[in-house]
């Protein structure tokens, strides 16, 4: 243990911790801006978070300099103060304050540390910015105007991610972060996770807003106008609404999208049930006549997107099942539109997503099984939010109510899709009965849940042990890919991978902030969710067997085939070189 | 040659060779030369000097290498002889 001495309070921490977390043991809570404990980001580059300690002339940052026997610190002097102010001031200098119009308006670090500091004056002549906005990809939009070269995306990018399309530019005598090369993020290898969106501090990179073209399909009285919620958001969106953490609230999401105006309210629980049955079929295929094992899930468009960067040589290890909001759009066009005898074209399939790649996949040139677009607009949970309280909906008091018939049953299986090992749980929960004819003893599979990297499991399945592995974040998932590309998983079978850390509950399109605490809440939300609901396995949610029965005949069957599989694209590297 | 006006080539000498990995050296470099440009020009205001001299101050202790922080040591002093 180190004892040290903050604004006159006696402290004793253990040795390593920083300023920053002694200060907090004795109720001083230091002012930090870049830094990031979760992703490790503690660059010092702010130095929001200076204080004075007796014997040095400079200031030290607390973020990243840890304690030491007999330390004096000061963290509210007026040469502090004056020297954190004058910081923001000349941060604020460059920046464009266009808050009222920004979409982090009301939830921006440096618009709360501005009101912090009680800044009412900038005492420097505002520095023009005037660099293109990169809107070149389809989900994630950067503003450098607005980039206070923090630099938390270019760490999340690269230390998390291992994408590493972000780096810090002097550009016109201007320091922001850009992408490597000068190219439009679009002719890059982006993954469009929006990892970089959830840990902007300010408005800088965002996601492509899309509530405008969902007003106007609502507006719209020849469309009829459906949408799916996927399980992630069920448990986050509440958040935007003053409710706890993990909350769920589920039936209040079916109840404000009912009272905006959606024709039909579908659960992507039920098309994660029906991911299942396909990707749980194509499994135990695999397994029976030596197809390509591991196989790979597919639910996850940044994961995806990812292979065909980055390991295009793996692509046949990837499920052919495209992910639940895929499936569901081509089964909205074609048995829902028949059995309401609606025309597919004036049908307007919306999806409520954590992710931001959502917006990716759905434009997807193949993803038009049905002749039409499988999914047309995907809003993230944020942006629903937005259309939330736009309308004057007054969420967190609203009466709960039920899904739609004919996709309005999910399951706990479909639930768990939230988060990461949730796929795989569900997928053993399935395929385990399918397979042995036998109810599984005990539903829960721990041993793939929670925030550890990369997890691992073995069930037992008819006299043969199936090996699972999981992993969430891209720098774990490309651990695993290296280790199957140098032969060390040949005896697994399946692998999990979800893009974002902690899954879908901590997607780019959460509301923000997400942090690892958060995630984690989510998480015990999610399978909270997944106890109370009537049915906990795909196969035996009673919509999912009408579908089949009625429509689909059994997993992998031709039409199956062609309205709920896939091809991927190889792509290699980007920028292309030469 | 006048000293502001060394201070000026110093000032556009340092913030060519600003790395931005830290804000109160990089955007304060930026605003410094904007303030010395004047005072070599002779119409930088009562406030203008005073802000100048909080600047170089808040730098001197705040950045984050030694080059941010000993270019601004170095400016004070020169500007207090100028």
């Amino acid at each position: 243990m180190v004892s040290l001495v903050i604004d006159g309070q006696k402290v004793e921490v253990p040795r390593g911790t920083t300023i920053l977390e002694a200060a907090k043991k004795v109720q001083v809570n230091i002012p930090t801006l870049c830094y990031l404990k979760d992703i490790g980001h503690d660059v010092g580059a702010c130095r929001i978070c200076i204080v004075e300690v007796e014997g040095q002339r400079d200031f030290v940052t607390a973020c990243n300099t840890p304690v030491e026997e007999g330390m004096v610190v000061r963290t509210n002097t007026p040469a502090v103060r004056e020297a954190r102010r004058m910081t923001l001031e000349l941060i604020l200098a460059n920046h464009p304050m266009e808050c009222p119009t920004c979409p982090r308006n009301g939830n921006c670090e440096l618009q709360s540390l501005a009101a912090q500091f009680n800044i009412r004056e900038i005492r420097f002549p505002r520095v023009r910015r005037e660099f293109p906005l990169d809107d070149s990809s389809v989900a994630i939009i950067r503003d450098p105007n607005k980039c206070i070269a923090c630099r938390r995306c270019v760490t999340v990018c690269e230390n998390v991610q291992t994408v590493g399309v972000l780096e810090l530019q002097k550009v016109d005598g201007q320091a922001i972060v850009g992408v490597k090369g000068g190219v439009p993020l679009a002719e890059t290898n982006c993954v469009q996770c929006g990892q970089c969106a959830l840990v902007c501090p300010v408005g800088a990179i965002y996601e492509r807003d899309d509530t405008d073209k969902v007003w106007a399909a609502l507006a719209d009285p020849t469309k009829h106008v459906v949408v799916q919620t996927a399980p992630a958001v069920h448990v986050t969106i509440g958040e935007m609404f003053g409710m706890p953490v993990g909350t769920d609230a589920t039936g209040k999401i079916v109840a404000a999208l009912r009272r905006l105006g959606f024709d039909a309210v579908f659960d992507t629980n039920f098309a994660a049930d029906l991911t299942i049955m396909e990707e749980g079929s194509e499994l135990l295929e695999r397994i029976e006549k030596g197809g390509v094992l591991p196989q790979f899930t597919s639910c996850s468009p940044g994961w995806i997107k990812f292979l065909e960067h980055f390991y295009p040589e793996l692509l046949p290890h990837v499920s052919s099942c495209k992910s639940p909001q895929q499936m569901l759009g081509p089964v909205v066009k074609t048995y829902y539109a028949q059995k309401k005898g609606i025309d597919p074209k004036d049908v307007v399939m919306v999806s409520i997503m954590p992710c931001t790649a959502k917006k990716f996949e759905a434009a997807r040139p193949e993803m038009n099984a049905s002749g039409y677009r499988d999914v047309d607009i995907v809003l993230t949970s944020r942006e629903l939010g937005r259309m939330i309280k736009e309308a004057g909906i007054d969420f967190a008091n609203l009466p709960d109510e039920n899904y739609d018939d004919p996709f309005g049953t999910g399951t706990g299986a479909g639930q768990i899709f939230g988060a990461t090992g949730g796929v795989m749980e569900a997928a053993l929960r399935t395929a385990y009965e399918l397979a042995t004819g036998k109810t599984l003893p005990k539903l829960d599979f721990v041993e793939v849940r929670g925030m550890k990297g990369v997890k691992e499991a073995a069930v037992e399945l008819n006299g043969k042990t199936i090996k699972v592995l999981v992993a969430h974040g891209l720098a774990n998932a490309r651990l695993l890919m290296e280790k199957l590309k140098a032969g060390e998983l040949k005896d697994y079978h399946f692998i999990e991978v979800m893009t974002c850390p902690g899954g879908c509950i901590g997607g780019g399109g959460q509301p923000i902030p997400t942090t690892t605490e958060i995630r984690e809440q989510r998480i015990a939300g999610i399978y909270e969710r997944d106890k109370k609901l009537p049915y906990r396995k795909s196969h035996e949610n009673p919509d999912i067997k009408k579908l089949y029965e009625e429509f689909l005949g059994k997993p992998l069957s031709h039409k199956s085939h062609e309205l709920l599989h896939t091809k991927y694209t190889p792509r290699g590297l980007m920028p292309k070189k030469g | 040659m006048a000293l502001s006006q060394v201070a000026a080539d110093f000032v556009a000498m340092a913030r060519e060779e600003c790395c931005g990995e830290c804000l109160p050296g990089f955007n304060g470099m930026l605003q410094v030369t904007g303030l010395v440009q004047k005072l070599a020009e002779g119409t930088a205001t009562v406030e203008e000097k005073a802000l100048l001299r909080q600047t170089l101050d808040v730098m001197a202790r705040a950045a984050k290498c030694k080059m941010g922080r000993l270019s601004a040591r170095f400016l004070r002093q020169l500007l207090r002889e100028a």
